[in-house]
């Protein structure tokens, strides 16, 4: 791992270039608040791979890279977003380029009473008060490194609220757009963008909605997505969160979501990862009351230059929870995964039921991944399992649908969509599922044409 | 037409099959028979392309073109079928989305138009109704938690939308019970053809009952020791096969 001093002045960097860019918003709490997490981390000790969410994934890349942060929005024509909307799909839509809320490309028209979407920026305006009380930190991020980063950072993100006993009458989906701008920004001491997003979401009692966010680098090249999302979900309501990571191969995005659930609250989300050259993915799921119940999928795709992890911590504090982790990865080339996924039963969550699950298809002998579930089990009234498995495709398949005429690609390309296909099934929405079937068809062909062969690991 | 001069086939190193000669003409149905271990799904493996089966020496040609230069899918195209003895579960994989992916390749290979999915349903609707087969099955993913006698006919459905030049059943009977053996054989039965080539794996003479062999061929230790008409079958059935080696013994 790469030295505390260079770790420091990376850091340092930063923050003097947020410095600079004397936050636009004058809202002062704000103000503080960024100022306080300034201060916590240059005062965190520094990554170190004896701390266990950076054992196997190393970041020393990243701390060589000179990011810069962008203080202005940049003109993004309007037509260019149309080929990143999912066809005929209707929305309330947040859109943001480079972190910088893009309002022109957004809609949120219509918008019901006793609901908000909004841009972190406008909400303040709107409602200062509201805002700083949905504003918060649990322990938990108070000593992640990137997420304190976020915080001291902070440009902009979105600011959801349903209020109680709302079902919306559609999805929201929030979309972020980077780019470097075809390299623009990359010169000798100059990397690309860093930004950050951070994003407060809250139902209220009995409200149910669906929440869609798709990560897109737009051209190639290198940038730092740093995205930091706080979701509360009170009594009984239902959020279905979808997120579909697709930043550019070059990129590096880092996305944390922090969930807390209230008595007979659900959290579905399914998460798929197809972009960057490093992407890491944090959920963390927190029962604050019996009865509820979180549901993660995922999916991670994985080739050449590409290293993704996923990092779920799930804890079981009360009794009577139910959470369910699935997540699966195919990976090809010299590809690089990580899957941690701890689960945390506390004593008195008695009655806690939980399962994890990460299946692993290698299509390469190049290939790795390193998956770890932890359950750590303090009550004794509980119903909680694992498994995990990293397997390759079985020549006797191959063989079987080879002999039924189809090619060594097409038989390669159907069985990684079967072995997807519960996964990519859990997305409730019709046309983000056959995005995400035509993303994954797409990854695999280029795959192909790549050169990179898929021959058996003999 | 198919031909097999002199093949040896090696599994892992171990020998097999050591000198199989056989002809099938168009049109004509040849049982092989032989006791468990014989090599029988070693041949037909051979014959539908399994890469880890090495051919040691031999040939196999079908109207006059080397099999054995083809790869697995080419040979498919080519009308070469193989319905296994324990037929492969593809989870995930639709039954009917494969079948259809499956027709298409070999018609694109042949340069006929690809059949869209309205016309691929009525299709395999009208087929599956042929066997008897329960509609549902073609909705599940491919021989996935299929009973044994499920899959066989998922395969015998196969082969009939396929239309084949030359099948290769392996051991489809075992595992039946006597209607739907009676059913997969009216199949199979309807298939034969001028044109077409079947080789019936099964070690038992039950099946050909129902699908009468114009010859019979007794494979043992990888060679084919005895070929008559059916009524080599029947002796099969009264004497089992340790009169054969006992024969050859004396
Ligand atoms: N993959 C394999 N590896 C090693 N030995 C094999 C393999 N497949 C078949 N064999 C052996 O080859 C011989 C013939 O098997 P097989 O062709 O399946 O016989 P049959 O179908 O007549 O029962 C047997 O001794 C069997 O154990
Ligand atoms: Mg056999």
């Amino acid at each position: 791992m790469i030295r505390a001093e260079q770790q420091h002045d990376w850091l340092k960097n930063l923050l003097n270039q947020a410095e600079d860019d004397s936050v636009k918003n004058n809202s002062s709490w704000l103000h503080q608040t960024r100022g306080d997490a300034k201060h916590a981390v240059m005062n965190l000790p520094p990554l170190n791979r004896k701390q266990e969410a950076w054992r196997y994934n190393r970041i020393d890349k990243l701390f060589k890279k000179n990011f810069q942060l962008l203080a202005d929005n940049i003109d993004f024509k309007k037509p260019d977003i149309y080929n990143c909307l999912l066809p005929n799909f209707d929305s309330y839509r947040l859109v943001f380029v480079n972190g910088c809320y893009a309002g022109q490309l957004s809609d949120t028209k219509q918008v019901p009473d006793k609901v908000t979407i909004e841009s972190l920026h406008n909400a303040i305006n709107l409602a200062p008060k509201q805002v700083s009380d949905w504003f918060r930190h649990s322990d938990r991020e108070n000593n992640q490194l990137f997420s304190m980063l976020n915080t001291a950072l902070l440009n902009d993100g979105a600011v959801i609220h349903i209020g109680d006993h709302i079902e919306l009458d559609k999805p929201i989906e929030i979309i972020y757009l980077n780019t470097n701008f075809l390299n623009k920004f990359n010169s000798a001491d100059n990397d690309g963008i860093m930004t950050q997003i951070r994003n407060i979401i809250s139902l209220g009692v009995a409200a149910k909605v669906t929440l869609i966010e798709r990560f897109i680098g737009i051209d190639k090249g290198q940038y730092f997505h740093n995205n930091f999302s706080d979701i509360v979900l009170a009594e009984g309501a239902l959020l279905k969160h979808y997120r579909v990571q697709d930043e550019s191969r070059e990129a590096y995005h880092l996305s944390s979501l922090q969930v807390s659930q209230q008595k007979n609250s659900h959290y579905y989300s399914t998460n798929l990862a197809f972009g960057g050259a490093w992407s890491k993915t944090n959920i963390n799921v927190d029962f604050a009351e019996q009865d509820a119940e979180c549901i993660l999928n995922g999916l991670y795709v994985v080739g050449d230059q590409q290293l993704t992890d996923f990092h779920l911590d799930v804890r079981h504090s009360v009794p009577a929870c139910t959470s369910r982790e699935q997540f699966k990865g195919i990976l090809y080339g010299k590809g690089r995964a990580v899957f941690d996924g701890h689960i945390l039963v506390e004593k008195q969550a008695q009655h806690s039921d939980a399962q994890l699950i990460n299946n692993n298809l290698l299509l390469t002998r190049d290939a790795e991944v390193d998956t770890k579930p932890q359950l750590e089990i303090y009550a004794d009234d509980v119903k909680c399992g694992h498994g995990t498995s990293v397997g390759q495709i079985d020549p006797e398949q191959l063989f079987y649908m080879r002999s039924r005429g189809l090619s060594e690609t097409t038989a390669y390309k159907l069985l990684c969509l079967g072995f997807a296909g519960e996964i990519i099934d859990s997305i409730d929405e019709k046309k983000l599922s056959e995005y995400v079937t035509k993303k994954l068809v797409q990854t695999l062909d280029s795959r192909n044409q790549d050169g990179d062969h898929i021959r058996f690991l003999g | 037409m198919l031909e097999i001069q002199d093949l040896h086939v090696a599994v892992n190193g171990k020998a097999i099959l050591k000198g199989i000669d056989l002809k099938v003409k168009s049109g004509e149905v040849h049982a092989i028979m032989g006791p468990n271990g014989s090599g029988k799904s070693t041949l037909a493996y051979v014959l539908a392309g399994r890469e880890d089966y090495q051919v040691s020496s031999g040939k196999i040609l079908l109207n006059g073109e080397n099999l054995l230069a083809l790869d697995t899918e080419q040979r498919a195209h080519k009308g070469v079928f193989l319905a296994m003895q324990y037929p492969v579960e593809l989870p995930g994989v639709n039954n009917m989305m494969f079948m259809r992916e499956s027709l298409n390749a070999m018609r694109r290979s042949r340069g006929e138009e690809e059949y869209d999915s309205v016309d691929f349903i009525k299709l395999i609707r009208a087929k599956a109704k042929q066997l008897e087969m329960d509609e549902k099955l073609l909705k599940r993913n491919v021989n996935d938690g299929f009973s044994g006698g499920e899959k066989k006919r998922n395969e015998i459905l196969q082969m009939a939308l396929l239309e084949p030049k030359l099948a290769i059943l392996d051991e489809t009977d075992s595992g039946l019970d006597i209607d739907a053996l009676r059913i997969i054989a009216s199949g199979v039965n309807a298939l034969r053809d001028p044109q077409r080539s079947i080789i019936l794996v099964t070690h038992y003479q039950r099946l050909l009952e129902y699908i009468q062999p114009d010859f019979v061929h007794v494979l043992m230790d990888g060679r084919i020791v005895r070929s008559g008409d059916k009524q080599l079958a029947y002796e099969l059935e009264d004497k089992g096969y340790r009169w054969i080696v006992e024969e050859i013994a004396a």
